[in-house]
């Protein structure tokens, strides 16, 4: 029997996605402060561009928030299947995947198209854009390579828990 | 539904920053009349755009992609909705 890893992957995906969004709002927006989330088209060059910028970052972080929150349900239910093999190298790899994922899609959406803003603002669109993108495109690799290997005995403790839930139900009816 | 209470709670707790010292100030009113002005909209959907993609992405990767739901009369599919019923009891 084929171990359903989908939920799985999901469930460390989702999260992912959410994590490495804050990741990006906390080190680059908050810590480091290179750019915010409009700073490309509304400059933080005074309190009230900073203000204005603050107030679309913190809606930012409201929906990487709940992103990471759906992502936990998709892990308890994940781990309330039978048919889910509850390996950890393919919830993590979701994880990076996630974050890869991220990188890319935000990257490309609000560095490359809207241009709502840049790595390093005052440098506009520059090797730092293309680093981050690329870096996304690492994680995807890894997080793929990660969620979807072949893994040892993973098929058939799936396939033994399988039969045993299957006899259970044989003998009960 | 969850997510509409939660949504209702930040709005509900909006009055608390009426607290703010500098939302009295002209800087204040400056902030709140370039953040809720005309490009208010614009702003949000380009802020938001992202999401729906990340959306998109994880359905796809846990209910699968909608050309692969073909393959639901095949006995391995058949097994799986047994699966789905051995948690029920």
């Amino acid at each position: 029997m084929e171990a359903n890893r989908k939920p799985l992957i999901a469930a460390g995906v989702v999260p992912g996605m959410g994590l490495g969004g804050f990741v990006d709002g906390i080190v680059f927006h908050q810590i480091l402060q290179i750019h915010n989330m409009l700073s490309a088209q509304i400059p933080n060059t005074d309190l009230a561009g900073i203000e204005v910028n603050m107030f679309w970052d913190g809606l930012f972080h409201a929906f990487t928030w709940i992103m990471t929150a759906i992502g936990l349900g998709l892990l308890w239910r994940a781990a309330k299947r039978g048919d889910v093999p509850w390996i950890g190298s393919i919830f993590v790899g979701g994880l990076i995947l996630g974050w890869g994922i991220f990188n890319v899609v935000e990257g490309l959406i609000d560095h490359y198209i809207l241009h709502v803003h840049h790595v390093v603002e005052s440098q506009g669109l520059s090797i730092y854009d293309h680093m981050f993108v690329g870096s996304g495109v690492l994680f995807i690799i890894m997080g793929l390579f990660m969620t979807l290997r072949r893994i040892r005995g993973e098929w058939q403790a799936a396939d033994d828990r399988y039969h045993k839930v299957i006899s259970q139900i044989n003998r009960d009816s | 539904m969850k997510q509409l209470i939660l949504v209702v709670a930040l709005m509900l707790a909006a009055p608390v920053a009426m607290a703010c010292p500098l939302c009295d100030s002209e800087t204040g009113q400056n902030v709140c009349a370039t953040i809720m002005g005309p490009d208010f909209f614009t702003n949000l959907l380009q802020m938001i755009l992202p999401f729906f993609i990340f959306a998109a992405i994880a359905i796809a990767i846990h209910y699968g992609l909608p050309f692969r739901k073909r393959a639901a009369a095949s006995p391995e599919s058949q097994r799986r909705a047994m699966w789905k019923q051995t948690e029920s009891r």
